[in-house]
């Protein structure tokens, strides 16, 4: 073979042995991904960080979540384990009537949109306190329907054991006292409370989990709300002052009695006080019952000499009175210093919500001290207990959730020196 | 369960296809150590071992008397698949898997018989159980033997013709997991057990398909020598309808789930999943049951020559192609006809080259070497873990010793090197056209064989 027979067959081969191999995609090249820390973005905590509002759960709720925004301005990609709509259960469209968005079927819930997700990066369950991060089974827990329709009944720690996670946000612990607030037997009962030292252990031990990843390279712990504050619940005082006005504008009758134990309080500090207050349901209840009667009066359908005030007491146990108020604020701020704790031992940014919501109370209709009723003054159906919360008075609303995610992006911007755009 | 087993039925039956068939992916194209060491560069030009019957059937003619051959090439393949969200490889677990190869035939100057036994189809894929990929197909085994009776003539000096038919005995055992969470809930029509909240990629059953088949194929071959130092060979290999037949039965696999409180199986807190679900294998679409497949395997054409550019030194080069386009779809039976699916694959027609070295160093000392490259028949949206094929380039090369003029013995050794390809671990629901919105990593393929082969004459 003469050396121009050899060079067409070389250079063939030449050509071909240059294999076009082909590549990994990681997470890293994500577009508009802000910084490679954000390529595995995982959010854990509990209804808050669900997108829980006015009561319920649906796929409008959870892309409104903080943690979905964040993820959004992070340009990473963020899997929801979204449940159709009208949701499981469904947000109240009216919360005095307790009407719903929609009739979710006999199950009470929509179910999860039939297309999954293969990996989840919001594993935040509804109701979770800080054991069910990592043992939903574990004694104490506070498992209920959502573990599963939204977690497959495995733990936050082991869903997001599939993605590795990157960067974490770690909003839990408001459940170890809230808790308490929503029992229906009664309200503030001291027992319900998490006690801190469990507390410590508890968080203790889902760092222990997360740092086991051996992958996150920065996260954000968030403290827990003083639910004390909640507009759920309103203060004793406040009512004694709707008892005086009612009785002003319908006396000789009375139509409602507020017992003088609601204005019992315990001085915290120069500027704080545990406040005895009223859950919700209790007073709407009184609230209702009242209005009834003074609606049967005028229209002639009850007599004045036999009308019988709905009563308030704060005295019993369906009010969360103001030693357990206090007790909530003590385990509340216990809770907090752990948080702050952890987050400094790993450098990771600790967020007190607290600053937040209560700057919230300076803004005029942000958070109603009182529940804006039909029948009385500046009703509201929309934003009864405040443009700042849902139909339920505890959760965020949509508009919360942006000021929480642009309070987050600040402090990661800060601390890590990215440049994550804020929520517009 | 139907979409599972819908899922199951049509991520195996390609397997046993694809290997049946093609000329990429995992066939095996090393029927006899002299043409392995030489690129598989066999059609103008055969080796006196029998292997013609493989290579080209009109290459037997010319060896005067009986030839037996028999030998085997060992396989050692290696891979894994790179997850692109955590980086995280997981390897192939395969072990080197011996495949045989066997010929005798009879020859005078004008005639030859014969008769072949290969295992073009042998290999497997074995993924741990735990990989990610594991409901696509996580332990599959193959073996197709080729038995085919040859005759050749050599009507004029400088034309031979050769034929034979091919009876494939084919049989595939295929093991996959099937998930819980695309599975509907009994008694609550469509509702999945993803809708009540179990993750995907949930396992709960473990099943095992087994199946054979066998199909009659027909191989025709030409070899032209113009000149004593020069030979052009075309054969061609027709396509074959198989029917595998086979059962396939399930068994439990664990979820690893226990359940919490106030789960919606109304079960208590504390319950395995497993028990919830267990029902399923005793009756319901999880009993085992019979399912069948029938495909047609395409036909390839290979063309080459030969030529003695020195009195010792031959160089020899083969373009091959595979009818690929034939398998666009693929529709499966089962027992259970409410479980009868199509699969939608989309295959590309498929090209090799080859090139050969042979020099007879001494008249009883020969070294060889070669270079293949082959295209991929799997489109960029059918990279799975059964079938993670794309382009090769292959390096081999070789020795044989005539230890007298009855016997030789040959060995071979070969590197494949697969383009890295990206690819999926979960499968598309039934009749959906594929696309690559699913693909998740990168698969990687390596392979390095071993061949040795003795053969007799007298």
């Amino acid at each position: 073979m003469t050396r121009k027979h050899l060079i067409f067959p070389l250079a063939l081969v030449a050509a071909l042995a240059a294999c076009d191999n082909e590549s990994l995609i990681p997470p890293t090249q994500q577009a508009g991904l802000v910084d490679p820390m954000f390529a595995r973005y995982v959010a854990f905590g509990n209804s808050i960080t669900a997108g829980f509002q006015s009561a319920g759960i649906n796929d409008s709720t959870q892309l409104q979540s903080y943690a979905n925004l964040l993820a959004e301005q992070m340009g990473t990609e963020f899997n929801i384990p979204l449940l159709n709509s009208p949701g499981c259960p469904p947000p109240y469209a009216n919360v005095f009537t307790q009407e719903l968005v929609g009739d979710p079927g006999p199950l009470g819930c929509a179910l999860r949109n039939p297309t999954l997700p293969e990996h989840l990066n919001l594993v935040a369950i509804p109701g979770a306190a800080v054991l069910d991060i990592y043992n939903p089974l574990g004694a104490g827990n506070s498992s209920n329907p959502l573990t599963t329709f939204l977690g497959g009944g495995r733990s936050q720690i082991d869903n997001a054991a599939d993605v590795l996670p990157t960067f974490v946000t770690v909003w839990i612990g408001n459940n170890d006292a809230l808790g308490s607030v929503l029992d229906g037997a009664n309200p503030g009962d001291p027992a319900l409370v998490t006690p801190p030292a469990t507390f410590a252990t508890q968080y203790a031990a889902m760092m222990d989990s997360l740092d086991a990843f051996g992958t996150i390279q920065g996260g954000v712990l968030i403290g827990v709300v003083q639910v004390g504050l909640a507009p759920y619940l309103t203060q004793g005082r406040v009512w004694k002052g709707v008892e005086a006005n009612l009785d002003a504008l319908s006396a000789p009758l009375n139509f409602l009695d507020v017992s003088t134990a609601c204005l019992a309080n315990t001085p915290l500090s120069a500027t704080d006080t545990a406040w005895t207050s009223v859950p919700f349901p209790v007073g709407g209840a009184a609230l209702a019952l009242a209005s009834a009667r003074q609606d049967s009066v005028l229209g002639g359908l009850l007599s004045p000499a036999s009308v019988v005030p709905a009563v308030i007491d704060c005295a019993d146990a369906s009010a969360v009175t103001n030693t357990e108020m206090a007790n909530l604020f003590s385990a509340v701020t216990q809770y907090n210093a752990t948080i702050e704790a952890e987050a400094d031992a790993r450098g990771w940014i600790f967020v007190d919500p607290n600053d937040l919501l209560l700057s919230l109370f300076g803004t005029p209709g942000a958070i109603l001290s009182f529940p804006a009723f039909p029948g009385l003054p500046n009703p509201s159906l929309t934003a009864p207990f405040g443009t700042a919360i849902s139909l339920d008075g505890v959760h965020p609303s949509a508009s919360t959730h942006i000021l929480v995610a642009n309070a987050l992006i600040a402090a990661i911007n800060a601390k890590y020196g990215t440049s994550i755009p804020a929520v517009n | 369960m139907r979409r599972s087993l819908v899922l199951f039925a049509l991520a195996a039956t390609p397997l046993a296809l694809t290997r049946s068939a093609q000329a990429q992916g995992f066939q095996v194209n090393e029927h006899g150590s002299c043409v392995m060491a030489r690129g598989g560069t066999g059609v103008a030009k055969s080796c006196d071992d029998g292997s013609a019957m493989f290579y080209n059937p009109a290459g037997i003619v010319g060896p005067r008397g009986w030839i037996i051959s028999a030998g085997v090439t060992v396989i050692d393949a290696n891979g894994g698949f790179t997850a692109d969200l955590t980086g995280t490889k997981t390897d192939l677990k395969n072990s080197p898997i011996p495949v045989p190869h066997a010929y005798l035939q009879y020859g005078t100057d004008k005639f030859a018989v014969g008769a072949g036994m290969f295992v073009p189809y042998g290999l497997g894929t074995t993924w741990p159980d735990t990989f990610q990929g594991k409901f696509a197909g996580y332990d599959n085994n193959l073996q197709n033997i080729y038995v085919q009776p040859t005759v050749a003539w050599k009507p004029h000096p400088m034309v031979s013709i050769g034929g034979g038919v091919d009876y494939v005995i084919g049989s595939v055992t295929l093991t996959q997991r099937v998930d819980l969470s695309e599975n509907p809930v009994p008694g609550f029509g469509t509702v999945t057990f993803g809708q009540l909240g179990v993750p995907s990629g949930t396992q709960f059953a473990d099943g095992k398909l087994d199946g054979s088949g066998s199909a009659l194929a027909a191989h025709f071959g030409v070899v032209f020598t113009p000149d004593e130092r020069f030979r052009i060979g075309v054969r061609y290999l027709t396509r074959a309808n198989i029917t595998y037949d086979g059962n396939v039965v399930f068994t439990p696999a664990s979820t690893g789930i226990t359940l919490p409180a106030e789960n919606p199986f109304g079960v208590p807190a504390g319950t395995p999943l497993d028990s919830v679900v267990s029902s399923a294998f005793v009756s319901g679409p999880l009993v085992d049951q019979t399912v069948s497949a029938k495909v047609t395997m395409p036909d390839q054409l290979t063309a080459g020559v030969a030529m003695d550019v020195a009195p010792t030194v031959t160089l020899l080069v083969d373009y091959n192609w595979v009818h690929w386009a034939l398998f666009k779809a693929l529709p499966v039976t089962f027992e259970n006809a409410a479980l009868n699916s199509t699969t939608v694959e989309n295959y590309k027609n498929t090209w090799g080259i080859r090139f050969g070295l042979d020099w007879a160093a001494s008249t009883n000392f020969t070294v060889r070497a070669g270079y293949i490259y082959h295209t991929g028949a799997a489109p960029a949206e059918a990279v799975t873990p059964l079938l993670p094929e794309g382009k090769r380039n292959e390096f081999t090369g070789g020795i044989g010793y005539a230890f007298s003029q009855r016997f030789r013995v040959e060995a071979a050794y070969q590197y494949l090197a697969q383009q890295d390809r990206r690819g999926r671990t979960a499968e598309f629901p039934s009749g959906v056209t594929p696309t690559t919105a699913l693909n998740n990593g990168l698969y990687e393929f390596n392979a390095h064989l071993f061949g040795l082969t003795l053969t007799a004459g007298f």
